[in-house]
């Protein structure tokens, strides 16, 4: 079940910037999300999302409150881009982008 | 989440976790009715669901991993589990709480002690710069080391040495009678140079300190420093003690500072609490004397010199010294004594623990009663982690179901050292408690009632660090073999019965039982050693009878004239005290037994080759032997008529004189001479003999001694032997002193049994002290055997079961269960005893009479230890032949 750390960072990286994109969502809907836009080509399994969201949560990039959904009996944590995650999501971006392009010149040139 | 936040989440663990499962449901239940809605079958969906979802169980504990600090509650819920197990078992808990503190109790005591008076450094500036010259002299018995210099030889060193070091003197410190206002009292005071505050970088906490100027003119400075701790203990920190005055030896001296706080003179062991310039000095012609020493030198290096540089310029100055004193000597001193003398070379001993009698006379036995003591602390945890492994066997089946359910092994070990690290804690604060209390204990009991010791035992962070590093070694020992024990736990112990891990298990506790028993051996073997010095000391032939014998020290002020007058004077108090009532019999004498003091020298039969040998000396009144219950064998007493018209010219002498002197010839008659300035006295004629005893101290009673009879003198030991007990005497002798002549003075009382028993202190206290160690280590050996041997019969009580059912006998079983403790008792207790008698030789210099190989050291731990075992065995064999065969079957 260890994931390389690269990986954790790409998760990291898809939830800061749908939270970014789409507001607060709770975590079923960052799953959908991650599904949806990535054209269901990144299947993860779906529970590891949530001790990465925690983990996030304990480093103040995103912020979560419960809130009650119409109708329902049940409960939904809402989580929320805050300002620090908004800055190292800029940052993971940049990294990100760069060690992608760096990638693809090798590729390119193999 | 903040810090507090995650705190928080580690005291509501439950809460945490419901939080944890409702966002996950949510998630699940959302997935499934999105699944339904795609048409698949509702339990289709859920499948599905919790397939793409993954294990709940490991996401919620990693989850709640990065919500709460993990370790934290980890530790919080290991300590609670602790904290249960202990008081479940509070027999258990109690005796290693107990054990554990007394024995870390007690090791921080002794190491406060070796602290104060051996590691600490003195609090001066640059202190590992200070020495203090010595040099040797032919002591009593072997060579010693002496650091006694007069003060001129003092001012020519410091003069000599000007460039490379700063000498200050620093006089030979004790208690004095000193008067504030009406009160007379005891103190310790001290002479010292005007330059010693100011080499020493030691400030005033009021006032000012010593200055060069307030030694210059002999006697003219009746200045005085006071030390804080008795400033603070005396007058309660007085801001007005500036100014006031004291009187001591007829003169008043002023206080002019308080000498700031931690500094108590440069001699551990002897706290000063007054300090004096040393041109005050009494009698003053001690200034111009170079044979009067009554100081030590402390030297300090000046910048980037060397110890050897500054020797180099002393040796000249010290030798130019020896010459003149050879000089003076008899011309027929032997030529080996000349040479040794002139040939003495300076030694600069390093100075930053100071320079203490104290250190020398009871560093070893500080440094033995620190070793048995850590002994005695090995044993208490070895014990320990016998009870903790017992316990642990006792509950592998529990510990085993918790590996199999998928505890990790981290978190069992984790556990073990927790509940190691919970019964430290309590034994801590037991122990600090203890040595708090034992280390003034022992200080008491090692100072006699006429000298107290006073050591400055506070802990400091030396102290401290000692003491918590102790607790963590402890902890740490104790705790490993169970924590081991417990690493190797397997899920299929649980399957395996009682029989899980038993064999590395009962290994374990066989070599800590070893080690306890061995331990205990060697500490039983040193208490024997230490008992049998202290026995063979007390039976010791003294040679007098201090019991009832009351010694008061006898001051006239003024003197009369002379010499016929002062006798009489002297003559007649001796004879009106004795008349008191219960009073036997009075004498004088300018010192009482076995105090140490007297003086020696060299003497010689006329026609025969002087030996470099001295004798000791003690001047007595007449009844001094009968008084002190002395035993003439030969000749007569003296009388006051034979120190007149002139002194010592007659004198009593002991077998050990006539055995050195004159073998084979009745001494009675015969004369002899003593060194007496450049050349020898007119000859003395030997009046009687008295038998051999330890008039000058216990450990050597063969010391040749001869008794002259009392001449002149302001001061003088009075010795009353008594009927009755010893205070009642005091009111009237008090009163009966002051009607003889109102010039006399009694300064104090004590009785000869006070004298006596303060030669035996160090003795005394290492016996106390190490058979009070040795039973606690014996107790704690015999808990232990009785644990391993009960463990076994639960072990073995199926097996035992079967064997009674099969028809073995008791005493087949009974063998079975003791066997082991037997031969594992027996070969520690070898294996201790060739230890204890390796170790020995290490602590041969405290022992008197009493040789390493003493039978009965032997025999007493063997049989000791033998006697308890049997007893520690009792209880679990009685349990074993008890067993039921068909309860043991059914016990599975």
């Amino acid at each position: 079940m260890a994931k390389s750390e690269s990986l954790q960072g790409a998760l990291d990286l898809l939830v800061l910037k749908i939270l970014a994109k789409r507001g607060p969502l709770h975590g079923y809907g960052i799953t959908l999300q991650i599904e949806q836009m990535s054209e269901e080509v990144l299947r993860v399994e779906e529970g590891s999302l949530y001790p990465a969201m925690h983990r996030m949560e304990e480093a103040g990039w995103i912020q979560a409150e419960w809130v009650s959904a119409e109708g329902s009996k049940r409960r939904a944590r809402y989580y929320e881009i805050t300002r620090e995650g908004r800055k190292r999501l800029e940052a993971e971006e940049l990294r990100w982008n760069a060690v992608a392009a760096a990638i693809s010149r090798v590729l390119a040139l193999a | 989440m903040s810090a507090i936040g995650k705190l928080r989440n580690v005291f509501r663990p439950g809460e945490l976790n419901a939080e944890i499962d409702e966002e996950l449901a949510f998630h699940l239940e959302q997935r499934t009715a999105d699944l339904v809605a795609d048409g698949i079958k509702p339990d289709e969906a859920a499948r599905r669901a919790r397939v793409q979802f993954g294990n709940p169980l490991a996401l919620r504990e990693a989850s709640h991993q990065a919500r709460a600090m993990a370790w934290l509650e980890d530790l919080w819920r290991n300590l609670r589990y602790g904290f249960r197990l202990l008081r479940k078992s509070p027999g258990f808990s109690l005796t290693a709480i107990l054990s554990l503190g007394l024995a870390i109790g007690a090791c921080t005591a002794a190491f406060s002690l070796l602290n104060a008076v051996v590691f600490r450094k003195l609090p001066v500036a640059q202190a590992d710069r200070l020495f203090f010259p010595t040099f040797p002299i032919s002591g009593v018995g072997a060579q010693e080391e002496a650091d006694g210099f007069s003060y001129p030889i003092y001012v020519a060193l410091k003069a000599a040495t000007r460039r490379e070091a700063d000498l200050v003197m620093s006089g030979y410190a004790g208690p004095q009678g000193i008067q504030w206002g009406s009160e007379v009292e005891k103190a310790t005071g001290q002479y010292v140079s005007g330059d010693a505050f100011q080499v020493l970088g030691v400030g005033a906490e009021l006032g000012r300190v010593f200055l060069p100027e307030d030694d210059e003119k002999p006697g003219a400075n009746s200045v005085a420093l006071l030390s804080y701790a008795y400033w603070e203990s005396r007058f309660g920190k007085d801001p007005k003690i500036l100014g006031r005055t004291f009187r001591l030896d007829k003169r008043t001296f002023q206080v002019i500072g308080v000498v700031r706080k931690g500094f108590n003179g440069v001699e551990p062991g002897n706290m000063i609490d007054f300090w004096m310039p040393a041109t005050m000095y009494l009698p003053s012609e001690a200034l111009a004397n170079e044979g009067w020493t009554w100081f030590r030198i402390l030297g300090k290096l000046k910048d980037g010199v060397s110890l050897e540089q500054a020797r180099q310029r002393m040796q000249p100055v010290f030798s130019d010294f020896m010459k003149r004193r050879v000089s003076r000597a008899p011309s027929d001193t032997p030529k080996n004594m000349i040479e040794s003398l002139l040939r003495t070379k300076l030694t600069l001993q390093p100075g930053v623990t100071g320079r203490s009698g104290l250190r020398k006379g009871s560093q070893t036995a500080l440094w033995v009663l620190g070793g048995i003591v850590g002994l005695v602390l090995l044993i208490a945890c070895a014990n320990v982690a016998n009870l903790l492994l017992a316990r642990g066997a006792a509950r592998s089946r529990e510990l085993g179901l918790r590996v199999a359910i998928g505890a990790g092994k981290r978190r069992l070990i984790e556990q073990v050292l927790v509940e190691g690290a919970l019964l430290t804690t309590g034994a801590a604060v037991l122990g600090l408690l203890f040595a708090l209390w034992a280390g003034p204990a022992i200080v008491a009991m090692m100072g006699s009632t006429r000298d107290q010791l006073r050591l400055d035992l506070s802990l400091g962070l030396p102290g401290y660090m000692f003491f918590v590093v102790v607790c963590a070694l402890a902890t740490l020992f104790f705790g490993l073999a169970p924590a081991l024990s417990a690493a190797r736990t397997s899920p299929g112990d649980v399957l395996h019965s009682t029989d899980g891990g038993r064999t590395t298990r009962r290994l374990h506790s066989r070599v800590l039982v070893g080690v306890q028993v061995l331990v205990c051996t060697v500490v039983l073997f040193a208490a024997c050693l230490f008992l049998r010095t202290f026995e063979r000391l007390l039976n010791t032939n003294l040679g007098f009878r201090p019991e009832n014998v009351t010694i008061a020290e006898i001051r006239s002020d003024p003197l009369p004239k002379g010499p016929a007058e002062q006798i009489a004077l002297w003559s007649q108090l001796k004879d009106r005290v004795s008349t008191i009532p219960g009073v036997e019999s009075a004498s004088l004498s300018s010192w009482t037994l076995m105090t140490g003091n007297g003086w020696s020298d060299m003497v010689r039969i006329p026609g025969q080759p002087v030996e470099a040998r001295e004798v000791h000396f003690l001047a007595v009144s007449p009844g001094f032997f009968h008084t002190m219950g002395m035993r003439l064998v030969a000749g007569r007493d003296v009388t006051w008529q034979d120190a007149l018209p002139r002194p010592h010219i007659a004198a009593v002498v002991d077998e050990a004189f006539v055995h050195r002197y004159f073998p084979s010839q009745s001494p009675v008659g015969r004369r002899f001479e003593v060194t007496e300035g450049t050349g020898w006295s007119p000859p003395v004629e030997i009046l009687g003999v008295v038998a051999n005893g330890m008039y000058r101290d216990i450990r050597d009673g063969m010391y040749p001694t001869v008794l002259v009879p009392l001449d002149e003198g302001a001061e003088w030991s009075l010795e009353l032997r008594t009927r009755e007990g010893f205070e009642g005497v005091i009111p009237v002798l008090r009163r009966e002193v002051s009607r003889v002549h109102p010039s006399l003075r009694v300064n104090e009382v004590y009785s000869q049994s006070e004298i006596v028993n303060g030669r035996l202190v160090r003795e005394r206290t290492m016996a106390v002290l190490s058979m009070f160690f040795a039973g606690v280590a014996l107790l704690l050996a015999a808990v232990g055997l009785y644990g391993v041997l009960s463990y076994n019969v639960v072990q073995r009580t199926r097996e035992i079961g079967i064997r009674l059912a099969l028809g073995s006998s008791r005493a087949s079983v009974i063998l079975l269960i003791v066997r082991e403790a037997v031969i594992v008792t027996t070969v520690a207790l070898a294996a201790g005893l060739a230890v204890g008698f390796g170790l020995s030789r290490y602590v041969s210099s405290l022992l008197f009479e009493v040789k390493p190989g003493d039978a009965a050291s032997f025999a007493a731990p063997a049989l000791g230890l033998l006697l308890f075992a049997f007893f520690a065995a009792l209880a679990p064999a009685w349990r074993a032949v008890r067993i039921q065969p068909m309860s043991a079957l059914r016990y599975e």
